[in-house]
């Protein structure tokens, strides 16, 4: 039985990773069929030299910081509210995690036709407000938010779930005697509600950050990565250089770098949190 | 007992008889299975006959219908790993290059008279129409495909807008800008432009087709094979013209949102009645006349200013396929004059073949078959290697940033033609 397990995770988690690490110290390409020829460490050199790369990373970071940030602010509000419970919350709960359930490509088709110029709902809207409507994703300065408020719409009522389950689950007893010792709301949330809080919060997070600096179908579908590079990000850039070009060793190295690096920040914000938890 | 065993021993011979003369006595598969792009209307038309096919040989045809965008990448996976998962595959020859390790030459079938009648088939047909149709699929002397239907760009326009105007179809690239900047109004004084000279093909998969038929109209080239190619190739005075003039349409003439569009957005804002002009592919010639579709029914032409390029697509044999003898028996069927004729009756836009085009009784209801011949006639290829792709998408994003006034149309020239010069020199063109 064991054995059995080992085998089905060998195969379907660990080879095709041991694959790709071996394939990014090689040069092959799906239009030039043949052996690989090993490159030792250069496409991860190239990478690194590479100044388009390190604009995507920053794109990334732009994007994955923005939209989590958001959403987890969003999200906590919203737990804040459904925290005592309200009428019809069943109903309200069910609408907000909507978004959530819906395919990520037809997130990206919704909001493609909501940014529309001519016909778009959220042009029509600014024009009812007087307000010029906005060619959202042609511009490198409004393509990026326009791409941040699609993630923050679908992927918020993930925060809100997994913090107003949080929330419901600390002690009514220490809110009670914070209140008798005379806290204000805002102090019983600042030193209460939030240390308390703090182990559900670094899952949401780190969840989220690790799923949005993935975030492929909805970047593909709104701009495909432009104006120019300018809402590329990582995962675009691995699919650009793996089946557009198909260079598979040099995506291969990509994606590993994109592993580390979710790997090495996920580690810096833990230890953070340890480390003021500890103080 | 011997009685009934000389019985059934005729009973098998009969049977083993009449299925010799049934359907499917040539074909040895029992099923073929054919990848196609999605979006064509050629394959509306395919789908009509197949049961022809079907009856006429007792084969069974899958059609397995992919996205333009997804298409090459999940073929070419399939085709690495040898899964044998396609007996037929529809190539784009932007593309061929990229499929050509795993393609199968058909001049072996087409050798045997009982599986190709040459005379009927007719070859010169293709090649009557630009030579380039069957050169895009020869490599080596060898044919790698039939050619079934091939988009080239036309200038497509308001012939209502340009009569009230008193103007004139542009015959170049400088008329086409002036034509463009009479037709940009605003219509009803609000401040705001309501119908816009021309829409572009500005994304990032569709810019560099269209900037490169500029560059081509000013008179530029390409060198004829990739080792030629120059850092300067793409940085010099007629790019920068074509390049400037390009940013000029976008600028005062296109609908911003240009910078997200390619065919098919461009040919909808064509329908919407929002564009007065587009230099657009051929395939989508039938949309501006469908009712159902188009506000601007009877109100569109087509012209041919300048050369575009031949996008010839194919129907190919991948080496991995288990039944290449029918998969070439249905290639030749599907391709053939009478069947060419009858796809593009169901619904075909743009076939390649001059017998088909040149028939009357299709080109009278069919008006942009004229304009498509001439374009044929003109167009061109650009260099049939792998590494276009990367060039075409290095080539967008400095031209993007043109657009967007993040970089001059100079620096974005010497940033272009260098970094096609770098993807060229890393596979090894120049060694």
């Amino acid at each position: 039985m064991l054995s059995g397990a080992v085998v089905i995770l060998f195969a379907l988690t660990i080879f095709p990773l041991l694959y790709s690490l071996a394939l990014s110290f090689h040069k092959w390409s799906l239009t030039k069929p043949g052996p690989w020829r090993f490159v030792g460490l250069l496409n991860y050199w190239d990478i690194l030299k590479n100044p388009v790369f390190w604009r995507i990373i920053q794109n990334t970071f732009v994007f994955t910081v923005s939209a989590v940030t958001l959403e987890f602010a969003i999200g906590l509000g919203l737990a804040h509210l459904f925290y005592r419970q309200l009428r019809g919350e069943s109903v309200l709960r069910s609408t907000l995690v909507l978004p959530m359930m819906i395919p990520p490509i037809l997130i990206g088709l919704i909001w493609l036709f909501m940014y529309k110029k001519d016909f778009g709902i959220i042009n029509n809207m600014l024009k009812l407000l007087s307000i010029e409507p906005i060619t959202w994703l042609s511009k490198p300065s409004t393509a990026m938010p326009a791409i941040i408020i699609a993630d923050v719409w679908q992927w918020t009522p993930f925060m809100f779930l997994l913090l107003l389950a949080g929330l419901r689950s600390l002690p009514v007893g220490l809110y009670e005697s914070a209140r008798i010792d005379g806290a204000s709301s805002w102090q019983i949330f600042r030193y209460v509600t939030l240390p308390l809080l703090r182990p559900i919060i670094a899952i949401a997070i780190i969840i989220r950050f690790m799923d949005a600096f993935r975030e492929f179908d909805k970047i593909f579908q709104l701009t495909g990565g432009g104006p120019g590079v300018a809402t590329e990000t990582i995962s675009l850039f691995i699919y650009r250089n793996g089946f557009r070009y198909f260079k598979m060793g040099y995506a291969s190295a990509l994606s590993y770098l994109a592993l580390i690096i979710i790997i090495g920040f996920s580690m810096i914000y833990i230890k953070a949190l340890r480390r003021s938890a500890g103080r | 007992m011997k009685k009934s065993l000389c019985l059934a021993l005729a009973f098998l011979l009969c049977a083993v008889c009449l299925q010799g003369l049934a359907p499917g006595k040539l074909a040895e598969a029992k099923e073929l299975k054919i990848s196609l792009i999605a979006g064509f209307p050629t394959n509306i038309g395919l789908k009509t006959l197949i049961t022809e096919f079907e009856k006429e040989t007792g084969i069974k045809i899958t059609l397995i219908e992919t996205g333009y965008g997804a298409v090459l990448e999940k073929n070419l996976v399939d085709l690495s790993a040898q899964t044998g998962a396609y007996d037929v595959l529809h190539v784009e020859s932007l593309w061929f290059a990229e499929y050509l390790p795993y393609l199968y030459p058909i001049n072996k079938f087409m050798e045997d008279p009982k599986l190709f009648n040459k005379a009927e088939f007719d070859l010169d047909d293709y090649t009557s129409y630009t030579p380039l149709t069957l050169s895009v699929f020869t490599r080596e002397g060898k044919l790698l495909g039939f050619p079934h239907l091939a988009g080239i760009p036309l200038n497509w326009y308001r012939k209502d807008l340009l009569d009230k105007e008193g103007l004139k179809p542009p015959r170049n690239v400088d008329e086409y800008y002036e034509v463009a900047k009479k037709l940009t109004k605003d219509l009803d004084g609000d401040g705001k432009i309501d119908i816009y000279g021309v829409a572009l093909s500005a994304s990032r998969t569709g810019l560099v087709d269209e900037w490169l038929s500029f560059y081509f109209a000013y008179g530029g080239n390409l060198p004829e094979r990739p080792e030629q190619f120059l850092e300067t190739t793409f940085n010099n005075p007629t790019a920068l013209k074509a390049l400037n003039m390009y940013k000029k349409l976008y600028d005062e003439c296109a609908p911003p949102e240009s910078m997200t569009w390619e065919f098919g957005e461009v040919g909808s804002a064509m329908q919407r009645g929002v564009v007065a002009m587009m230099w657009n592919w051929s395939n989508g010639g039938s949309w501006y006349d469908d009712p159902e579709a188009s506000k601007v029914v009877g109100k569109v032409r087509a012209n041919v200013p300048w050369p575009g390029r031949f996008g010839v697509n194919g129907l190919c044999i991948p080496k991995d396929s288990k039944n290449k003898k029918d998969a070439f028996r249905f290639i030749a069927w599907a391709t053939s004059k009478d069947r060419m004729r009858r796809t593009t009756l169901a619904g075909g836009a743009t076939p390649c073949r001059t017998s088909v085009l040149a028939d009357r009784d299709l080109a009278k209801e069919r008006w942009w078959f004229g304009p498509l011949r001439e374009a044929g006639r003109l167009s061109r290829m650009y260099f049939e290697i792998p590494e276009w792709s990367a060039i075409d998408d290095a080539l967008a994003i400095e031209f993007q940033k043109v657009l967007t006034n993040e970089l001059s149309s100079e620096k974005a020239l010497k940033n272009a033609s260098a970094k096609a010069y770098g993807i060229l020199k890393e596979a090894g063109y120049f060694d």
